[in-house]
């Protein structure tokens, strides 16, 4: 059997931005970005409504939006029951073939690392290794078995220095104190190392004609450290403890750097390389937007006698506990559920007298909390909270719409919501916290690419039927993104036309319609009138 | 679906966690039906992805997860007997 060879390499890292980036390039933490920035195409890749990591990411590798692949937040909401409920989002609820899957429908293999909802791994030939599993499971993640045992054998494979810790996780969201910052950048920068070793034996022991690895430090160190990392307020940081943090994060940079170069080395002259963020980051602004206390103040939620009120700035519990049992369900009638997903959601009753909304109400109760909403200004500014708020028909018209949450909300500080409940619905944040933004990034380098080039914003769904185009691979005709052509030298295209697969015939069931160029354009235009695009 | 029995399902259980037994320190002995799911050496969240793994392996969907809510049952509760058993009954369930 003839080795494999990589014809895409596909890097993902969490969150990066350009408005970081640019000046860690500048500064010669990032050489080999920068090279490769300069000299292959680069662009801003917008990310999904809402830019979280579960949707953008699950959108980024099916080429379908939210609506359409059925993930909006890092849990999946039930609300059959009498009161909601809700697990963590897996794999089984992507509703829609992944890239890995299509590259293994076509015959060839493919290997992701670390991406999110991949949990339990969807068999193809290739390895599954999937993201935000926790450590003491993630060795049992591992698809094929094989490959488990072989990593063990090589010693790259150290569960409890790779994965994700969700007790630490979760107090990470609510900001750390400035001396536990060194910990969290020296975890990441151990843990990347670890998934760096995976990739680069897997390249050698496992090729596969798509590889795919994330690396999500990026993302869990700008949520503490932005202003620790940005030129712009670095230097106002000048505790020691500061400082050595500043160090640390900058060598988490020059190492992924390495790394990158690395791979890239290893994959071979062949290979097309594209670097992606889900999302890009910004500073958040210093007050916090409480949520469920705000339903409470409109009279819309109630709390569970005994509830304590939150005085040190968190957006959520960081024990054991979930938002939902400090909520009322006998009267609550709207709620948010997870600060991630900055949404609420709406209750319809199921029968007179029970508790919610009765549906004949609901369009009137949502659009009375849509103005509410804009209405709301910061007491001690004047100014306005809610930058956007998205009905769900309107964010993520979809097959499964009906999934998602009734309204989803874009602050005017990108922040995300807190689920507590406070003596105010606006108080001032404690630490210093970046969020998501929706400029993420999209680098490409690699036989084929134009070299040089800037490119005009990408959506995130392309890059899906970008990569099954650098496959070599006809594009299934349903996803909602579209092939970055742009990216491309004429002399590629020619060579290599862009064909589009009938996924009707492979599917079996009709329940959507393939997506031609008018219901793209469709697409694009309610993105930009959404004031997304 | 077929009949799930309980030797099957405490076959796939004792798999998971001998795959697990270096990263949980545990000496890989039996299963003990009464033994504490966390008692086992992982962390609670990792309960979750126990269960979702049972589930895909048995192709039942998120029954797993209904059943256990409709019962008002923890996790942090259950004992090895316990998931097998709830394993076992959806099987039958099903085939029925
Ligand atoms: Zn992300």
């Amino acid at each position: 059997m003839t080795k494999r060879e990589i014809k895409t390499l596909l890097i993902g890292l969490d969150g990066a931005t350009y408005d970081l980036l640019d000046p860690l390039v500048e500064e010669g933490i990032m050489p080999n970005l920068g090279k490769i920035m300069k000299e292959g195409a680069r662009g801003i890749l917008k990310s999904t409504i809402h830019p979280l990591t579960p949707p953008a990411w699950t959108t980024m590798t099916t080429g379908r939006t939210p609506g359409n692949h059925g993930v909006f937040d890092f849990i999946r909401v039930d609300r059959s029951g009498s009161k909601p409920n809700y697990t963590l989002a897996t794999s089984a609820d992507v509703m829609v073939p992944t890239i890995w899957q299509i590259a293994d429908r076509e015959g060839l293999r493919a290997t992701t690392l670390n991406f999110p909802v991949n949990f339990p791994a969807k068999p193809i030939n290739g390895v599954v290794i999937p993201g935000y599993v926790p450590w003491s499971y993630l060795g049992r993640a591992i698809h094929p078995r094989p490959v488990f045992k072989m990593l063990k054998e090589k010693g790259v494979f150290k569960a409890s220095e790779m994965s994700t810790d969700w007790q630490h996780e979760r107090k990470a969201v609510q900001g750390l104190g400035e001396n536990q910052l060194e910990d969290w950048v020296n975890f990441h920068i151990v843990r990347e190392k670890r998934w760096q070793d995976i990739l680069l034996t897997l390249m050698e022991e496992e090729p596969c004609e798509l590889m795919a690895v994330l690396f999500d430090g990026v993302d869990r160190i700008q949520h503490l450290c932005y202003h620790l990392i940005d030129r712009e307020t670095r230097d106002q940081y000048q505790t020691e403890d500061a400082k050595k943090t500043t160090e640390l994060a900058l060598q988490y940079y020059r190492d992924v750097d390495n790394y990158i170069a690395q791979m890239i080395e290893k994959a071979g002259p062949q290979a097309q390389v594209m670097i992606v963020s889900d999302h890009g980051f910004t500073r958040s602004g210093s007050r916090i937007f409480y949520a469920n206390t705000w339903l409470e103040q409109k009279g819309w939620l109630d709390w569970i006698e005994g509830t304590p009120m939150d005085d040190q700035g968190r957006v959520a519990l960081d024990e054991n506990t979930e938002a939902s049992t400090l909520i009322d369900w006998e009267t609550t009638k709207a709620y948010a559920l997870s600060s991630s997903s900055n949404a609420i959601f709406i209750r319809q009753s199921n029968a007179p007298g029970e508790p919610g909304v009765a549906p004949a109400d609901y369009e009137a109760f949502r659009d009375k909390m849509i103005e509410a909403l804009y209405d709301l200004k910061d007491p001690d500014t004047g100014k306005p909270v809610i930058k956007h708020v998205f009905k769900r028909e309107d964010a993520f018209p979809g097959a499964y719409t009906d999934r998602a949450p009734d309204i989803t909300l874009m602050l005017h500080d990108y922040s995300f919501l807190s689920v507590l409940r406070a003596d105010a619905p606006i108080k001032d944040r404690q630490v210093p916290y970046a969020t998501h933004h929706p400029d993420g990034i999209f680098v490409a380098t690699g036989p084929g690419f134009k070299k040089e080039t800037a490119l005009d914003d990408m959506y995130i769904a392309d890059v899906a039927p970008t990569a099954i185009y650098s496959l070599g691979l006809s594009v299934p005709s349903d996803m909602e993104g579209k092939v970055c052509t742009a990216a491309y030298d004429d002399a590629y295209l020619a060579e290599n036309a862009l064909t589009y697969a009938d996924v009707e015939a492979l599917k079996g069931d009709a329940d959507m319609s393939a997506l031609d160029a008018e219901a793209q354009e469709q697409i694009k235009e309610r993105l930009k009138s959404l004031g997304y695009l | 679906m077929a009949n799930i029995s309980y030797d099957d399902a405490y076959g796939v259980l004792k798999e998971i966690f001998e795959d697990l037994e270096d990263d949980l320190d545990s000496d890989g002995g039996e299963l003990a039906a009464d033994s504490k799911l966390i008692d086992l050496g992982m962390e609670s969240i990792s309960l979750v992805y126990l269960v979702s793994e049972l589930q895909q392996h048995y192709g039942l969907g998120d029954a797993l997860f209904r059943k256990m809510r409709e019962e008002d049952k923890l996790l942090v509760d259950m004992s090895v007997g316990d998931i097998i058993n709830s394993v076992v009954e959806l099987g039958s369930k099903a085939s029925a």
